[in-house]
């Protein structure tokens, strides 16, 4: 990044201080690569850098009152995103650490077709298919072809952990969706 | 394509902002307010009968200058800190400590002083507890201001920074009960002006971790 580019960084932020949206959309739309190469290069993992990019820039949003357009761009904005990194790594050991125990037994409470309630077998399946296109087809692997995590993470080219994150969100959206349906869950 | 959808919304959302002043400009307000309610405080607990003679000691004056120091030191750190990727965080963070190990030095020195004059330096347990009521009710409004004017931030680090404003506020009261507390003795000074200060400081990090999340 040269210092002409890191100026023009700082200025549109200074701009969308004074509330230029045109300023504030060029600004936000460059942070995007910027944010994904500083994410990798911090060791993220490419199936949840979009999450963690898409969290820096609300972050972003919330502190813009912050910046002093007298200062340097970079070391406040790459402040901003490793503490959004950071929360991911914590996030992604929290989830491994508990190997969403509860969300299996749910899964299997829940998403298995074998319940006899046609009604309710076809509203987990609407549920399922309203998933976001990655969470469905782990879920789908999973519960109804019965994959184990690390056959999972083999076919769909992701790494066991990125398997269990999306399986623990896919999880609790259907958790979500579902609440009055599965008892108690 | 959910980035591109972000964006555009928080392009709608993007009014003008006020943006945060330095924390130079903030951290002259809050002395002032500080300094506006120490006298206050001590208006209202009266200072110390003695306070001109004491000044002139010499340990006595290092220390209140050291706690001053601290209560400056950390209420600059904290505002520091809300400011993300500022220069000077990492010294924001640690000069408050290293005036708090000069404080607890000082200590130390004056109470191989008083036992090498034979005057009682070991334990004085008279008023202790209404100086710790005094370090509380004058660091308390300070502290609150100096908490909001962090939070108005962004407290990237919680935990640090509600350590900051706890030791500021706190090191506030100690300042303020050093000016009124007629007890020199150094193991008083240390259980009842020092201690309070620390342990402030760790509820801060708890406080700070629980209310400044970011």
């Amino acid at each position: 990044m040269t210092p002409e580019r890191e100026r023009q960084l700082g200025e549109w932020m200074g701009r969308a201080q004074d509330g230029d949206q045109q300023a504030y959309e060029s600004l936000l739309r460059e942070l995007v690569g910027l944010l994904r190469a500083h994410a990798l290069r911090r060791g993220a993992r490419a199936d949840w850098v979009d999450d963690v990019i898409q969290e820096t820039l609300l972050s972003i949003h919330r502190a813009r009152h912050t910046y002093d357009p007298q200062r340097p761009f970079l070391p406040w904005l790459y402040a901003i995103a490793d503490r959004r990194l950071n929360d991911a790594y914590r996030r992604l050991h929290r989830v491994m650490r508990r190997e969403s125990e509860e969300d299996f037994e749910f899964a299997d409470a829940a998403v298995l077709p074998q319940t006899g309630d046609d009604e309710l077998t076809e509203e987990v399946r609407q549920a399922v298919a309203e998933l976001p296109e990655r969470q469905r087809e782990v879920i789908e692997l999973l519960k109804l072809q019965e994959m184990s995590v690390k056959q999972v993470a083999s076919r769909l080219g992701m790494s066991e952990s990125a398997v269990k994150v999306t399986a623990h969100r896919g999880y609790k959206k259907l958790r979500e969706r579902l609440r009055g349906l599965i008892g108690g869950n | 394509m959910e980035t591109d959808r972000l964006i555009e919304d928080l392009v709608r959302q993007a009014q003008p902002v006020k943006r945060l002043a330095r924390p130079s400009m903030r951290l002259m307000r809050w002395v002032g307010a500080a300094v506006l309610c120490l006298m206050a405080g001590l208006t209202a607990f009266g200072v110390r009968p003695d306070l001109t003679a004491s000044l002139s000691d010499p340990l006595y004056a290092l220390q209140a200058l050291v706690t001053l120091s601290a209560m400056v030191l950390a209420a600059a750190g904290a505002l520091i800190l809300t400011v993300p990727g500022h220069a000077r965080s990492a010294s924001a963070r640690w000069l408050p400590i290293a005036a708090l190990a000069v404080w607890l030095l000082s200590l130390a020195l004056d109470f191989a002083v008083h036992s090498a004059a034979g005057q009682p330096a070991l334990w004085d347990p008279g008023h202790g507890a209404r100086c710790v009521r005094e370090i509380a009710a004058l660091g308390l409004l300070p502290g609150v201001i100096l908490f909001f004017m962090a939070a108005r931030g962004a407290p990237l680090r919680g935990g640090w920074t509600g350590w900051l404003v706890a030791i500021a506020l706190a090191s506030l009261g100690a300042l303020g009960t050093q000016l009124s507390c007629t007890s020199d003795a150094p193991a008083h000074v240390f259980v009842w002006h020092f201690l309070p200060v620390v342990l402030a400081g760790g509820l801060g990090v708890a406080l700070g971790r629980w209310l400044l999340r970011w």
